[in-house]
């Protein structure tokens, strides 16, 4: 597998070829409509895509098919030059949607990925202690597996679980409450550099008490926040760690990139090795505010 | 001594392990549970952190055949316990999928079938490697399992080529479910594999021919309702040497069908047992000091503690009777109270007159009374030091209709030794001076007394050990940290109380993550808390240390539904309560009141103890419940405008939290 990846201020500055194909979300902020008016300028056909995950079904446009059916389903896509639209799809719709690709045969994905300035706090009367909560899920689904990317949680064999660290602590704390998972087993990747100064500060303030009261003691690893090759080389170094009767857990609840490098990572290893866990939050409309840089990752799967 | 990072730290049963052999407290009540005896299904219900899972683990083969435990007899391999905690983010998955219902019914059959047969044989490698002498693990390698071929041929029939079988099974198992399309479908085993293991094991070998397996399903009420009906007809039709059992937490028995045509009853197919019943009839106190004890001689031996450790792991009669003896119990709590000291109100009162903010405090209380009452009279005229539990509580009695020259007179009365209406049968005092120590101390930002002491701990723990060892844990590293003493033979009131306010805190927090509906809960504690935070600052302290309410009128099912829920994950407890309908000789109607959660009171500055309630309408609770932020706000304001509050009056304003 090989990425590459570029940045601008302006997606103009991004250089790619026309897409023929775009899989793209729901837009629930200014970054989602810019970057679907951006993709639709520069794609033959844009292809909504939704996954939902208590019924394990897909929604293709108006086409509804079981998550088990897709690949047949996208068989038109090989040969395509495709892109995902990361900024309006969330981490279990790119992981299918990617996974399915591959299984395809297509052998180049772009990623779009638009960052935004800053998040949406809590915005009434937010006092000292609750200055660093942020509005960003309007409701959880829980952590339900995700088929093709999972593997039981059992004490049975050793199991390592990397949290990729986000600002909502109280996933973490979910993912450890609803399984056996013990802390001890656990380690974090934390976003940084972050996307800018000072989130990297809500993001250890937000995570540290969960960290303690769980007593995560694998490590402390970073990352930047926008380098999902990073974040693919970190976990691809603690796969090489693992002994070979361990499995490894990964928990993307970071940022949009972030959580792209543990997707990567899901797709390249063995599916008996590694699995995810996800607890598929609904964002909420208006969750980040204004636009900063674009990003396109180009993934080469051959 | 370095406790904190220790036995204390270690709150949860997941923390340690599945041998449980010395760190398990056998629970006075042990002997009526008849958990490991049973030859009909038992349902363990009991709240998070109440000892569920340590219970179950104990009962287990890991811990109950322990190489730690010096001996075991034949009689302890006539009923082995099976620890079985489906991992429900996997088990959702073998649902829907355009695959039919009943085949995904036959599917957890064959992973749940895999998973026992595992933990069977795990159970014989467990008793092999125990000190019990008569089945060594050379006699593991005599088995003969061929009969399982009859289900599949390539069943192995020596032990370890079985348990690798096995394992490889599972592996494969889960490589379908994640590819169904893709992946050739196992052959799936029935429940019957099982009974036939068990049927090879218990006539292959004199040692297990009377021993029966108790499979204990924990976290029951997190598996689907086919999952859930699959695993009634199990249960329903338990027979020897086959005996299901299940632990969920409170309000989750909802689905009693069975994949036939008839549900589970209670009695007839199972009985239920639930631990905070029974730690309610037992001295709770005693049993969570016997706990801490142990785990403070674990972590340190030269420890002084009042208990035998082995004594806690015995089942025997006469040691369980010996812990339910009055001197024993007054010994143990005697230490625990040493151990975690508190300050007693009088001390208390005595403070607020020595310590100079909290004396400002109270003239300050005084004064606003008097200008707020256009009463008459000096701050000076009401200040009683040489009585200060009846002069902590004369702000409350001056914002009452009690004119001030009755509370003059009954001071007077107080100051000559005469019956008054501080300490005679009105007895202002006992009703009022909890509530208003709380009140003076409100405002102030410093630790508060009333939360620590070994009582305080236990009242705000209620049934949950998981929430008395943190405020232990916390009290410890609080100490550790205040005091830079080595060895610790006390905890100070300071240490204690910062504690609870952490825990309390922490405890709070985590109600997020109850469930789908975690943001939902956690914004109802706040407003609930916040309710009685301001019902906690009314002047007049007419109806001190309210923290519970019950619902008047119908109640939506929505309603119901969310106040089981809250049950469910303890945020809230249920009690029943009886109703005389219209008067005498009419019929009784019961109802249910709720008590919040009390280890949530040192964070809205409350009390913990059980004394007053509230009636709420089920508009009120609804508005409570389910009002966006406006509509609680603007209920708020009406109830403070009656209760002749200003949100200005605090410190802090309480709002700030309660978006949902």
């Amino acid at each position: 597998m090989n990425i590459k990846m570029q940045f601008a201020d302006e997606p103009d500055k991004l250089s790619h070829d026309k897409w023929d194909l775009s899989f793209i979300g729901e837009a629930i902020d200014e970054r989602g409509l810019k970057a679907l008016e951006y993709i639709t300028a520069n794609t033959s056909k844009n292809i909504s895509f939704e996954y939902i995950p208590k019924e394990f079904k897909t929604r293709f446009d108006t086409d509804i098919l079981d998550k088990d059916d897709i690949v047949k389903y996208l068989a038109f896509t090989n040969g395509k030059r495709v892109l995902v639209d990361s900024t309006t799809l969330n981490f279990a719709e790119i992981l299918i949607l990617t996974q399915a690709l591959i299984e395809v045969g297509v052998k180049d994905i772009e990623i779009l990925y638009v960052e935004p300035v800053k998040y949406n706090r809590k915005s009434k009367g937010v006092d000292i202690l609750h200055k660093r909560d942020f509005e960003l899920s309007e409701g959880i689904v829980g952590y339900e597996a995700i088929p093709g990317h999972a593997l039981l949680v059992t004490n049975e064999i050793s199991q390592k679980v990397v949290f990729l660290c986000g600002f909502e602590a109280e996933r973490i704390d979910r993912a450890l409450e609803d399984s056996q998972i013990s802390g001890a087993n656990c380690s974090c990747i934390f976003g940084v550099p972050a996307f800018s100064p000072g989130f990297e500060m809500d993001s250890f303030d937000n995570n540290i008490s969960v960290i303690k009261e769980r007593k995560i003691s694998g490590g402390i690893n970073f990352c930047g926040a926008t380098n999902p090759l990073a974040v693919l080389q970190t976990l691809e170094e603690m796969f090489k760690g693992l002994d070979e009767d361990e499995q490894m857990f990964v928990v993307p609840l970071a940022t949009k990139p972030m959580n792209i490098g543990a997707c990567l990572f899901l797709l390249s290893k063995p599916k008996d090795k590694v699995a995810v866990l996800y607890d598929h939050p609904k964002e909420i409309k208006g969750k980040a505010i204004e636009i900063a840089n674009w990003h396109l990752f180009n993934i080469n799967l051959s | 001594m370095n406790i904190v990072e220790n036995s204390i730290a270690q709150n949860r049963a997941e923390e340690l392990g599945y041998d449980l052999w010395e760190d398990f407290v056998i629970p006075p009540f042990y002997d009526g549970l008849d958990l490991l005896t049973a030859k009909k299904p038992r349902v363990v219900v009991g709240g998070r952190g109440c000892g569920k899972t340590s219970l179950l683990r104990y009962l287990c083969h890991q811990t109950q055949f322990s190489s730690k435990r010096s001996k075991i007899t034949e009689t302890d391999i006539l009923n082995i316990g099976i620890y079985w905690r489906v991992d429900t983010q996997f088990a959702k998955m073998l649902s829907k999928r355009g695959f039919e219902d009943d085949s995904w019914n036959r599917a957890f059959e064959h992973l749940s079938v895999l998973m026992m047969c595992q933990e069977i044989l795990k159970s014989l490698e467990s008793i092999a490697n125990s000190s019990f002498e008569q089945f060594e693990s050379s006699d593991l390698s005599s088995f003969d399992f061929s009969i399982l071929n009859s289900f599949r041929s390539e069943v192995p029939s020596d032990f370890a080529e079985l348990k690798k079988f096995i394992r490889r099974e599972i592996n494969y198992f889960q490589t379908w479910a994640g590819s169904i399309r893709t992946t050739k479908q196992p052959i799936f085993f029935p429940l019957k594999f099982v009974k036939e293991l068990v049927a090879e094991i218990k006539s292959q070998n004199d040692l297990f021919k009377s021993t029966d397996y108790l499979v204990y399903v924990d976290e029951y009420e997190n598996l689907l309702v086919d999952q859930q009906r699959l695993i009634n007809t199990w249960m329903k039709h338990s027979e020897m040497p086959l005996i299901f059992n299940l632990a969920m937490k409170p309000n989750s028995f909802l689905e009693k069908n069975t994949i036939g045509n008839e549900p589970i009853a209670e009695t007839h197919d199972y009985r239920e047992y639930n631990l905070e019943d029974y730690y309610e009839k037992i001295n709770f106190e005693v049993f969570a000091a016997e706990i801490l004890f142990l785990r403070l001689w674990k972590n340190d031996n030269t420890f002084k503690i009042p208990i035998l450790p082995e004594e806690l792991r015995s089942t025997e009669t006469d040691i369980l009777d010996k812990r339910k003896s009055d001197p024993y119990k007054k010994r143990v709590l005697s230490a625990a109270k040493d151990f975690l000291p508190s300050t007693s109100v009088d001390e208390m009162s005595k403070d607020v007159f020595t310590d100079g903010t909290l004396y400002n405090r109270l003239k300050e209380l005084i004064r606003r009374a008097i200008k707020n009452n256009n009463l008459r009279g000096d701050v000076e005229d009401f200040l009683i030091p040489e009585f200060p539990q009846a002069g902590v509580i004369v702000p409350a009695l001056l914002n009452r209709a009690t004119s001030t020259e009755e509370i003059l007179k009954e001071i007077e009365k107080l100051k000559l030794g005469n019956e008054n209406k501080f300490t005679g049968t009105t007895d202002w005092i006992h009703n009022n001076l909890f509530g208003c120590l709380l009140l003076i101390y409100e405002p102030l930002g410093r630790f508060c007394p009333i939360y620590s002491g070994y009582e305080a701990f236990c009242l705000m723990s209620r049934t949950n050990l998981r929430h008395f060892l943190e405020l232990c844990y916390k009290s410890i590293a609080n100490e550790l940290l205040n005091s830079n003493k080595k060895a610790l033979k006390t905890i100070s009131i300071r240490s204690q109380a910062e504690a609870s306010k952490q825990a309390s805190s922490t405890f709070l927090r985590e109600v997020k993550n109850f469930g789908n509906d975690g943001n939902k809960l956690h914004t109802f504690v706040l407003r609930i808390g916040t309710y009685f935070s301001y019902a906690h600052k009314k002047p007049t302290q007419s109806e001190p240390e309210q923290n519970h309410f019950s619902i008047r009128g119908n109640r939506s099912i929505e309603l119901n539904r969310f106040m089981d829920d809250a049950v469910k994950w303890s945020v809230l407890y249920e009690s029943r309560i009886t109703k005389q309908k219209g008067g005498e000789n009419k019929a009784e109607s019961e109802d249910f009141e709720y008590i919040l959660n009390p280890i949530y009171a040192p964070y809205f500055h409350i009390s913990y103890r059980k004394k007053r309630s509230v009636q709420f309408s089920g508009d009120e609770m609804n508005t409570i419940v389910f009002g966006d932020f406006k509509e609680f706000q603007s209920y708020m304001d009406k109830v403070l405008k009656s209760w002749k509050i200003s949100p200005a009056d605090t410190t802090i304003n309480l709002f700030t939290q309660l978006e949902s």
